[in-house]
C-alpha cells in the first residue's frame, strides 16, 4: 500500500508537469496579431539605386531544391537586385509562420555545405542602422576556385533580430511569457567575390541601408525587426547598444553613435525615402 | 503500473513528435534505435528489478528529482526544446526507480540509463558544428584511399570531383547520426557480448572507435568507386548501397577485432588478472 502511495504521488507529479507544459505553451500566434506578411508585395522592386532585375536565383541555394520531398512550411522570396554600376546582390528571404525546422534549413551554415559549398569563414557582425544595431552573420563560401560567394544574413524571431541560437530561444521564451508564438524569418544577401570579400560585404551593407530606408515602418519591423531597446528599459534579452564593430561607412557609424543614446521606435517613426 | 501510466502520458506525445520530427526525417534517426534497445534492456532487467527489496529510504531525493525533471519537461515541451523534453525522460525513469527500489534499482540500470542519454536530440547548431569537421576528416581519408586505389580525385571539403563526376560530401558521407548509431552499437556489444575483463573492454572500445571511423570512411570511397565503375548496377543501387556500408562493415570489423583480441588473450596475459578478480555483472 505504501508503495502504491509513492507510485500515485510520482504519477501526480508527472501529470502536474504535463499540465504545466500545457499552461506554458503559447496559444496565440504572432501572425494572428500582426497578420501574415506577403513579402512579395512588402519588398519593393526598386530600393533606392537598387532595382530588381531577376526573380530566379538559378543554382543559388535553396534547401527545397535539395530535398523536394521535405515539406518546409515557408514563404520564400528570391530576387536579384542590381545597382546603377551593374553590381548585383542575390536576396533570399525565407519566412516561416512557426519556428520549426524551416528556419534552420535556410540558415546558410546548413544549406551551403549541403549543396557543395565549403564555408571558409563565418563570424558575427553588427550593422549600424539609424534605428540601432542589426546583428548579422557574415560567411565566406566557395564552390571551387572560380565560384566564391560572400553571404550576409540575419534571423528574426518575431520582431527581434537574433544574436544566436541561445538568444533566439530567449526571445521565444519572452514571447511565450505573453502567450504569443512568434514567427521567424531568415534574410540572406549574397554576392560573388572577385578579390577582397570586404568589398562584397560593403556592397551588402549598401543594399541593406537602401532596403531599410525604403521600407515602410510596419514592413521594416517584419523584415529587419524592432530596434534593440536600451538596457534601462528593462528587457533582459538584448544587451545595451555598443559602438558599431562593423566596417560600415562613417555616415552609418555616426548615425549609430547618436542612435545608441536614444533609439526611435520604428513603428511610430516616419519612413525616410531616398 | 501507475508509474508506467504516468510515464506514458508524459512521454507518449514527446515520442510521437520525435518520430514525426528529427527521428523520422533521418536527421537524428539514431534516437529511435537507442530507445528500442533501452526498452529491451529494461524489459530484460524487469524481473530482477521487481525482485529487489523495496527501498524507500531515498524517497525525498527521488521526489526532488522527479519534481525538477517535471519542470524541465514542462519547459522543454512548451518552448519546443527537445533537448530538455526528451532528456527529462532519462532522469524521470531514474527518479522513479530511485523512489521505488532505491540505489540498488539505479545500480541495476547503470548501463541502460546513461545509454538512454544518446536518444536525446542534439541541438541543430551543435550537429552543424560537429558535422563539418567530421566531413573534413572523412574527406581527407577518402582522398587518401582513392589515391591508393588509383582514382583521381580532389575535394574542397564540401564537394568531391572524380572521373568527371561531381559529388556532394553531404550526400556521400555518413553524418553524425550514423556515427552515434555505430557508437551506441559498440557500447551495446561491449555490454552484452564482447569482453570479459575491464582491460579487454577498454581495449576493444578504443579499437572499435577507430574501426567505426574506418567504416564511415568506406562509404564515400565506395560511392566514388561505384560512380566511376558502375559495373552494370542500377542507379538506385549505386546510390543506396554505400549507405549500408558503415553499418555492415562496422559490425564485421568489431566482431573481427573482438575475435582477434580473444585469440590474443589466450596467448598473452592481457586482462587476465582482471578476469581472475571476477566477472563483471552483466544484468541490466
Amino acid at each position: 500500500m505504501r508503495e502504491l502511495t509513492h507510485a500515485v504521488l510520482a504519477a501526480c507529479l508527472m501529470m502536474a508537469g504535463s499540465l504545466l507544459a500545457q499552461a506554458l505553451t503559447p496559444t496565440i500566434k504572432l501572425t494572428q496579431q500582426l497578420g501574415e506578411p506577403r513579402f512579395i508585395t512588402v519588398v519593393p522592386a526598386q530600393l533606392g539605386p537598387w532595382g530588381n532585375v531577376e526573380d530566379d536565383l538559378g543554382a543559388v541555394l535553396d534547401p527545397q531544391t535539395l530535398q523536394p520531398d521535405r515539406k518546409l512550411n515557408s514563404e520564400v522570396l528570391k530576387r536579384i537586385y542590381a545597382n546603377s554600376s551593374g553590381e548585383r546582390v542575390m536576396v533570399l528571404l525565407a519566412y516561416a509562420p512557426d519556428l520549426g525546422p524551416t528556419l534552420h534549413a535556410y540558415r546558410p551554415e546548413a544549406c551551403y555545405p549541403a549543396q557543395g559549398w565549403a564555408v571558409s569563414s563565418q563570424r558575427s557582425d553588427e550593422m549600424a542602422l539609424q534605428e540601432g544595431q542589426l546583428p548579422l552573420r557574415r560567411l565566406e563560401t566557395a564552390r571551387d576556385a572560380q565560384h566564391r560567394e560572400a553571404v550576409s544574413y540575419w534571423t528574426l524571431i518575431g520582431s527581434h533580430a537574433s544574436r544566436g541560437a541561445l538568444h533566439s530561444q530567449l526571445l521565444r521564451m519572452e514571447y511565450s511569457s505573453h502567450n504569443l508564438e512568434p514567427d521567424g524569418l531568415v534574410m540572406r544577401i549574397s554576392s560573388p567575390v572577385n578579390g577582397d570579400p570586404a568589398t562584397a560585404f560593403a556592397l551588402h551593407d549598401d543594399f541593406l541601408r537602401a532596403l531599410v530606408t525604403t521600407l515602410k515602418p510596419d514592413a521594416r519591423e517584419r523584415l529587419v525587426g524592432l530596434p534593440n531597446p536600451q538596457a534601462s528599459t528593462g528587457s533582459w534579452l538584448t544587451p545595451a547598444p555598443e559602438a558599431p564593430r562593423v566596417a560600415a561607412s562613417a555616415q552609418a557609424a555616426s548615425a549609430s553613435a547618436s542612435g545608441a543614446q536614444q533609439v526611435p521606435d520604428t513603428r511610430s517613426a516616419q519612413p525616410t525615402r531616398p | 503500473m501507475v508509474v508506467g501510466l504516468g510515464l506514458c502520458s508524459l512521454y507518449g506525445p514527446t515520442l510521437w513528435d520525435l518520430m514525426h520530427g528529427v527521428w523520422g526525417n533521418g536527421q537524428q534517426g539514431h534516437g529511435l534505435f537507442v530507445l528500442v534497445v533501452s526498452l529491451l534492456l529494461m524489459c530484460r532487467a524487469w524481473p530482477t528489478l521487481l525482485g529487489l527489496p523495496r527501498d524507500r529510504s531515498q524517497a525525498r531525493l527521488a521526489y526532488l528529482a522527479i519534481l525538477a525533471t517535471a519542470g524541465f519537461y514542462a519547459l522543454g515541451r512548451s518552448q519546443e526544446i527537445p533537448f530538455f523534453e526528451a532528456g527529462s525522460m532519462v532522469f524521470m525513469v531514474a527518479g522513479c526507480t530511485l523512489l521505488l527500489r532505491g540505489w540498488a534499482g539505479l545500480h541495476l540500470h547503470r548501463f541502460t540509463l546513461p545509454f538512454m542519454l544518446m536518444l536525446v536530440p542534439l541541438p541543430v547548431e551543435l550537429v552543424d558544428l560537429l558535422t563539418t569537421p567530421l566531413h573534413n576528416t572523412l574527406c581527407s581519408t577518402t582522398l587518401d584511399w582513392l589515391a591508393r586505389l588509383g582514382q583521381d580525385a580532389r575535394s574542397d571539403g564540401a564537394t568531391l570531383w572524380s572521373g568527371g563526376h561531381e559529388l556532394l560530401m553531404a550526400r556521400i558521407c555518413p553524418g553524425l547520426p550514423t556515427l552515434i548509431s555505430l557508437g551506441a552499437g559498440l557500447l551495446l556489444y561491449l555490454h552484452l557480448v564482447a569482453a570479459r575483463s575491464l582491460t579487454q573492454r577498454l581495449l576493444l572500445a578504443g579499437v572499435g572507435a577507430g574501426l567505426i571511423l574506418l567504416a564511415c570512411a568506406a562509404r564515400p570511397v565506395l560511392a566514388v568507386w561505384l560512380v566511376n565503375h558502375r559495373v552494370g548496377l542500377p542507379a538506385w543501387l549505386v546510390q543506396s548501397l554505400p549507405t549500408a556500408v558503415p553499418y555492415v562493415m562496422g559490425l564485421l570489423l568489431v566482431l573481427l577485432a573482438d575475435l582477434s583480441l580473444r585469440g590474443l588473450h589466450r596467448l598473452l596475459p592481457i586482462g587476465r588478472a582482471d578476469a581472475q578478480r571476477g566477472q563483471p555483472q552483466r544484468s541490466s
